[in-house]
């Protein structure tokens, strides 16, 4: 069924040997969790994380598919803005560790909560927070696993390097865009077509010069820059399956890549718990440290020399040297496609150095660490561990502009998606090398991993124990609660790999969109919590409900405009087409009228943006500033309006 | 029974210490989070883009009409090594030497009154 390309086998078996390695960490931890009382085990680790394991494992969960994945396709195609664009985890070992977690472990300790819905509900005595909470949770991070779950599958993809379907070429035409159309019949009666854009923007196709090469299951197209004739080839489809409900059948190597992802990761997350996943983010932080640091050095002897007046530049200098010649703004900001004005450059500079420390499976580590001595060793590791990875990324990403200075990665291995550099680049290093290839192929595979088993978990202890356990408000005996924990995270599992069998096509803003939703429900909340006398239960509900607000309002206005004005430009289309042919105007689509007049008013709204995920920038700022803003104003005025409960703040607040 | 003998009061006092010691935690991590904000963004936003010849950053001498690229140091743009690879080093090492100066709490002293953990 599915042809693996040459160098596959020695990339699997090495491929495979870290998949046993977590694999054996899971059954290992399964064998924990007989110790206590089981949620505190499986949900939280009993409070025992020592320096390494905590260091690691919030390290490798807030390291996730899009620092693997979305992140250098963001290097690769805007240069070294992303050094501006990341600079902020510079102090994310201290904003996570020195902010939150000596307060959070002492109150966590104080209330026994076993979840951040729990400290919440606890240290205000009300179940509406820990439900609210709950529900937030699980709005946000099924979005997030999606993505994660398809950056996954794209990596094992990109392992097998299954070969080209074998099958029949029937022709080629160019659509009113000049986007070249190709036309396949699979071996399996599966009708495709190809949609190719020309490679530059004044580029156009020659159709009658393209052939194909079914023996190399390859097409020939020749494009016209205007100048000259170039030779483009392009392989025939990727093997794809039958299945109901997808008209032109599902990549088979992505549905076997997810497969395999999917049965590793919810397994050893639903078998062995917190400590299986905290044990695997051990294991997966070091790959990933190894992967950058190997890719790193291969990546700078990669680059081709430039020679100057002044000598030979080789390594990181001829890259800097190639993407200036290539494009100025690979090398200044705000980077090509005004990709990140100064209002960005603060945005971001918040975003990854307070929405991480505040997402919930970040909390629930730092409330779980053993001591102080742990907690201190952890900051340290955190800070040397961050400054290498990602120094080292922007390195990698971009020699590999310098290497391939076009965006047409598939000839390096991918399927030209931007997304795919990453896998694609270690490809090419290590040609020579498949087993290596495979072992650096491991470190996406494991930020992706880490992250997903930590919002698994995440998201299953919010169902069992803050919606099923706490709100029930009874006891339930530790037998069922063990086969509610394990059904919960393998449902939640196979909910998201339906969702994954058709997932959203941009990654790095649905992890931005679930980070700073999240980010701005619990920061200013959970503050206000450990810090703050004077909080009540009401200003943190509003805290909570104006940062989710604020964040959420603005994805879906970008989505409603999005939509709205592809609607009205396909209007507009069809008219032409329709005065053209036979005369009949068909009406317009008056929904997308409607939100056009209604909410152009709305700063941001009519501003060019990257695609149709993004959200309205209000005053070039993100809507994380907007969500920070309106939880603030909620939390303050919520608690000043209204008096804490006395009894709570004399068990919680020493005097 | 001495004050301090009184195993309530041992128990208030290290709260208070607890409590004490994680607001200065705060306000350090404040403190180095707007210096590195102000010399990140503000250096790189100087440095790194171009501004126009008539704005007042050029004007006062801050920024320039043309990104610093030129020269380089260990490879990157000489906005990019001042403005965010000099203050990460610098983080990373107050950071590190950090790490060795916080007092330590006995934080496994802090007990939950029983209040419904779970089975």
């Amino acid at each position: 069924m599915l042809e693996l390309g040459s160098n596959s086998g020695q990339v699997l078996v090495a491929f495979a040997l870290y998949l046993v390695g977590v694999a054996a960490l899971g059954i290992f931890s399964h064998r924990y969790l007989r110790r206590g009382e089981f949620l505190q085990e499986y949900f939280l680790g009993n409070r025992g994380l020592g320096p390494w394991v905590l260091a690691l494992s919030v390290a490798a969960t807030a390291i996730s598919g899009g620092t693997f994945m979305g992140f250098p396709a963001l290097i690769y195609s805007h240069g070294w803005v992303l050094m501006l664009w990341i600079a902020s985890y510079m102090v994310v070992p201290l904003t996570t560790m020195l902010l939150l977690g000596r307060r959070i472990n002492q109150l966590g300790r104080l209330t026994g909560a076993v979840t951040v819905p729990d400290l919440l509900r606890d240290r205000f005595n009300c179940p509406a927070l820990g439900i609210t909470a709950g529900l937030i949770i699980l709005l946000f991070l099924p979005f997030n696993l999606v993505a994660q779950f398809k950056a996954g599958a794209l990596v094992m993809r990109e392992a097998m390097q299954p070969r080209p379907s074998s099958g029949e070429w029937l022709g080629q035409t160019v659509d009113e865009r000049q986007h070249l159309i190709l036309s396949f019949r699979l071996s399996n009666g599966l009708e495709i077509k190809q949609n190719l854009a020309p490679p530059v923007a004044k580029g156009r196709w020659l159709l009658e010069k393209t052939h194909a090469d079914p023996q190399a299951r390859r097409v020939h197209a020749v494009w016209h820059d205007g100048a000259q004739e170039h030779a483009f080839a392009l392989d025939f489809p990727a093997p794809r399956l039958r299945l109901p409900g997808f008209k032109e059948g599902m990549d088979a190597g992505y549905l076997i890549g997810l497969i395999i992802f999917a049965v590793t990761v919810v397994g050893y997350t639903a078998y062995g718990g917190f400590w299986a996943v905290t044990w695997t983010d051990v294991l997966e932080g070091l790959v990933m440290l190894i992967g950058v640091i190997v890719m790193a050095v291969l990546a700078l002897r990669a680059v081709p020399p430039v020679e100057t007046a002044n000598g030979t530049l080789t390594g990181m200098a001829a890259a800097t040297v190639r993407l200036q010649t290539l494009d100025s703004q690979l090398t200044q900001g705000p980077g090509p496609g005004q990709f990140l004005p100064g209002t960005l450059a603060v945005s971001f500079f918040l975003m990854w150095s307070l929405m991480g420390p505040a997402q919930p499976s970040t909390m629930v580590r730092l409330m779980s660490f053993r001591d102080t001595v742990s907690w201190r060793r952890a900051l340290f590791l955190m800070a040397i561990y961050f400054g290498i990875v990602y120094v080292c990324l922007p390195v990698i990403f971009v020699c590999a502009r310098a290497i391939f200075p076009t965006e047409y990665v598939n000839r390096i291995g991918s399927r030209g998606s931007a997304d795919s550099i990453m896998p694609a680049m270690i490809r090419y290093l290590t040609t020579d090398r498949p087993w290596l290839g495979g072992l650096l192929l491991a470190a996406p595979y494991a930020a992706i991993m880490s992250t997903v088993a930590a919002y698994l978990l995440t998201i299953s202890s919010s169902l069992v124990r803050d919606l099923l356990q706490r709100s029930l408000g009874r006891e339930i005996s530790r037998g069922v609660l063990r086969s509610i924990s394990y059904t919960t995270t393998a449902l939640i599992g196979v909910v998201v790999f339906i969702g994954a069998l058709n997932p959203p096509e941009f990654l790095q803003y649905i992890i931005v969109f679930t980070g700073s939703g999240l980010g701005c429900t619990f920061l200013v909340p959970i503050l206000m919590t450990l810090y703050w006398r004077r909080a009540t239960k009401v200003g943190v509900l509003l805290a909570m409900l104006g940062g989710f607000g604020g964040v959420f309002f603005w994805y879906l206005a970008g989505w409603l405009e999005g939509h709205a004005q592809s609607a009205l430009k396909l209007y507009a289309q069809t008219l032409a087409h329709a005065h053209h042919d036979v005369g009949v105007v068909p009406p317009p689509p008056l929904w997308a009228q409607y939100i056009q007049t209604y909410l152009s008013w709305l700063p941001g709204w009519g501003r060019p943006r990257v695609d149709r995920f993004t959200p309205l920038y209000p005053f070039g700022f993100d809507p994380l500033v907007c969500g920070l803003f309106c939880s603030i104003v909620g939390g303050v005025l919520g608690s000043l309006l209204t008096r804490p409960d006395p009894e709570l703040v004399r068990r919680y607040f020493p005097d | 029974m001495t004050p301090e003998g009184n195993p309530s009061n041992l128990a208030s006092a290290t709260a208070r210490r607890i409590y004490t010691h994680a607001r200065r935690d705060v306000l350090l991590t404040v403190w180095v989070w707007s210096v590195a904000l102000v010399w990140t963004v503000g250096y790189c936003w100087l440095r790194g883009y171009a501004h126009e010849p008539d704005s007042l950053w050029v004007k006062l001498g801050l920024a320039r009409t043309d990104a610093e690229v030129h020269p380089l140091y260990l490879g990157m743009p000489n906005w990019v090594f001042w403005g965010v690879f000099l203050p990460w080093m610098l983080c990373s090492c107050f950071t590190v030497v950090l790490s060795f100066l916080l007092p330590d709490d006995p934080l496994e002293e802090c007990k939950s009154p029983g209040n419904g953990v779970g089975n």
